[in-house]
């Protein structure tokens, strides 16, 4: 990971740029006020819901790659409760907008389940497939059915002030959402590591083959975990719309945080507590980012190579090191056989 | 017959290559057992590489090579991390699309930044004389860019190299039964290179031909999701030469299609036609399987599957919008989704009977 960082730093050297000030300007940018940090704070977020859903599928070994497209229809979903709803008083607002933007996650990512239960459609396509026909219809609806007419920018009309969680630090999007967050990833742990449900997917995930003659009902566990990828990717897309940054609906909204919390994901090689750790240093590198460009002329896309060298580099060397080691026993063994006395 | 004339034609062969030669690439590697899913990444840096030569260099076929070279440097990564270093395949795949995604973006950021004018000259038409006067056909295939008759005839000679040659047989026996190859002395590792690089090579190939021959500059993600259409393709295709082509060949129509639909004010007539009698071929074909079906088998088999019901009612649905032609059309935001719903669709149609090379996607251990 460090060595990730120190190839990015490298290119900027190499493309004019000085490593020594972007470096600063990127801690600075995430962490150099109370405010920034709980902005920071608030960007792990959603990272880590989605970083969530990929493990929940992965165990089952599917590749759920249309966690950005669940990921929209949950804020869609949330919106539309928020604006086109009944007033609700603020608590059940709030649980109301979240429970159907995670419904509305599940479902999409449903359809997918079903095509590879009933059809056989490998689900890395279809999921993806949806995402694209998930970010057309955003963007329609947002210069559509929910178009502020009195904005010049494609967006919604301000959601109600009942539709927003409150904040833990004063003028910062870091809000109570979080906390919702933080029980996701303890129920999750909990649902994978303690429960049937988690011992069945594994088992459906690792050798579906002898789960089936365990007498696990592989095919229905499976679904049910990308449903739950499904909503946690839809909470994800939720937390972004009723406790971001923006209270609108815009059609960039989710920005491109369903593939960079698959990533999240990977550098914490699959574990739902590193994913957290891991989302700290991805949205250390998103807020830093824009500092980044203004005060050190580098083009916030560096952070996406940052992202793309970091997985390459861990996805390598879990395997490289693993296959030392594997060496390094197997000769020990050698060695021993030749200790061995001659019988 | 609107909009089913020359013109579309000739755009739906136009859009539909770089596909065929994403597509193609792609069946190269998952033949040899390497499922990469980081075409949509490769294809980028290809594209933006391609752009960024023709700009400099100011030789179109020099911008060419230079999109393939940049499409085989992310496949060099891949083929190391997968085939060295046995990683998780579609690990290194999602990254290596994130990669090539920041890899373009930054260097297009870079290099536009003192660069008034961003547009460059696009690949020109090579117009073949004779064959081009043939009416509807010959303006559809035979007046198009170079890099189209290049897919066109690439497709055939994978077929030939498949299934006519010895490296075809070889690269067939890495995806299906590596341990055969290893045991007639043929390292499986090479194969997979080759196959692996391959495919970065005509993504590359594929996403200059977006940024050089169809768009004439560069744009962020312009890729659009094709290299994962590419990879629909691979499957809808049967990891088959000719049927890989059809299938992106469809793709590409589809695509064609929606374009001209986001100028109507309303869908004509004969596209309800074109879709009824698509879904007439899928009946069709289901009921002869149904009916060639051992007539032992055949008692205990409902002749009316769930899918076939759905079949008929969407046909009959159809029949009406036909013969009624109604006003509608949809936002063109929308219609731009239609290629990949219809993706879904087809997969999901799809009677599954072929199956994938059956060691793709496991890395191979000498004596594992």
């Amino acid at each position: 990971m460090i060595a990730g960082v120190a190839i990015s730093l490298g290119i900027i050297a190499g493309t004019g740029g000085s490593p020594v000030d972007a470096l600063l300007a990127l801690l600075d940018g995430s962490l150099g006020t109370r405010e920034r940090i709980a902005i920071t704070a608030a960007r792990m977020s959603p990272l880590v819901l989605i970083a969530l859903g990929w493990i929940v599928a992965f165990r089952g070994a599917k590749v759920n790659l249309g966690l950005q497209g669940q990921m929209i229809v949950g804020g869609i979903a949330a919106a539309y409760i928020a604006l086109e709803g009944p007033s609700l008083p603020p608590a059940l607002a709030l649980i109301v907008a979240t429970l159907a933007g995670m419904v509305a996650g599940a479902l999409f990512a449903g359809i997918a389940a079903v095509l590879w239960a009933k059809r056989g459609v490998n689900e890395i396509v279809s999921t993806l497939m949806l995402t694209f026909i998930a970010t057309q219809v955003l963007l329609w609806i947002v210069r559509g059915p929910l178009h502020d007419l009195s904005s010049s920018a494609f967006q919604s009309r301000p959601l109600p002030s009942e539709y927003r969680w409150p904040a833990l630090v004063d003028r910062t999007p870091f809000t109570m959402e979080v906390l919702l967050t933080v029980a996701a990833v303890a129920i999750i742990v909990f649902a994978l590591n303690r429960t049937v449900f988690g011992y069945k997917l594994r088992l459906a995930g690792e050798n579906p083959e002898s789960a089936r003659h365990a007498g696990v009902q592989t095919t229905r566990t499976i679904v049910l975990s990308l449903l739950v990828s499904g909503a946690l990717a839809g909470l994800s897309g939720t937390a972004l719309v009723i406790g971001g940054e923006r209270n609108v609906l815009s059609g960039g909204f989710a920005g491109n945080i369903g593939f960079t919390g698959i990533v999240v994901a990977l550098v914490a090689r699959n574990s739902p507590v590193g994913c957290v750790a891991a989302a700290a240093l991805f949205a250390i590198l998103d807020t830093g980012g824009s500092v980044m460009q203004v005060r050190a002329d580098v083009p916030s896309e560096m952070i996406l190579i940052t992202q793309g060298i970091i997985v390459v580099l861990v996805a390598t060397s879990v395997i490289l090191t693993r296959r030392l080691d594997a060496r390094a026993t197997s000769r020990r063994a050698a060695a021993e056989q030749e200790d061995a006395p001659v019988r | 017959m609107p909009p089913f004339d020359s013109e579309f034609l000739r755009a739906a062969i136009l859009i539909a290559s770089p596909l065929i030669l994403v597509a193609l690439g792609e069946l190269i590697s998952e033949i040899a057992g390497v499922f990469n899913i980081g075409l949509e990444g490769m294809m980028l840096v290809g594209a933006f590489a391609g752009f960024w030569a023709g700009g400099e260099l100011g030789n179109i076929w020099l911008a060419v090579l230079v999109g393939v070279g940049a499409g085989v440097l992310l496949a060099v990564i891949m083929a190391f991390a997968s085939i060295q270093a046995g990683a998780d395949q579609i690990v290194v795949g999602v990254a290596l699309n994130i990669l090539g995604a920041g890899l373009s973006a930054f260097a297009f950021q870079k290099y536009s930044q003192n660069q008034p004018d961003l547009f460059i000259d696009r690949m020109a038409r090579l117009e073949i004389p004779v064959l081009k006067e043939i009416p509807v056909i010959g303006p559809a295939l035979f007046s198009q860019i170079p890099l189209v008759y290049i897919a066109l005839l690439l497709v055939p000679v994978v077929w030939v190299l498949f299934y006519k040659t010895t490296w075809g047989l070889r690269m067939r026996a890495a995806g299906e039964l590596p341990e055969a190859d290893e045991t007639a002395g043929v390292s499986v590792r090479a194969l997979r290179w080759q196959g692996v690089l391959i495919a970065g090579a005509l993504a590359g190939l594929g996403g200059a031909f977006l940024s050089i021959g169809l768009v004439g500059t560069f744009l962020d993600g312009m890729t659009a999701g094709r290299g994962f259409l590419a990879l629909a393709a691979v499957i809808v295709g049967g990891w088959r030469p000719l049927g890989v082509a059809a299938a992106a060949a469809l793709f590409g129509a589809a695509d064609a299609l929606q374009l001209r639909l986001q100028a109507e004010t309303f869908v004509p007539r004969s596209v309800w036609i074109v879709l009824g009698a698509l879904i007439l071929a899928f009946i069709v074909q289901r009921l002869t399987l149904e009916l060639r079906r051992p007539a032992h088998l055949a008692a205990e088999h409902r002749l009316f599957t769930p899918e076939l019901s759905v079949a008929v009612a969407a046909f009959a649905g159809v029949f009406i919008l036909a013969i009624f032609e109604p006003q509608v059309s949809l936002p063109s935001l929308l219609w731009l989704a239609f290629p990949y719903a219809l993706t879904i669709a087809v997969l999901g149609g799809l009677i599954v009977r072929v199956r994938q090379p059956a060691a793709l996607g496991i890395p191979f251990v000498r004596g594992g």
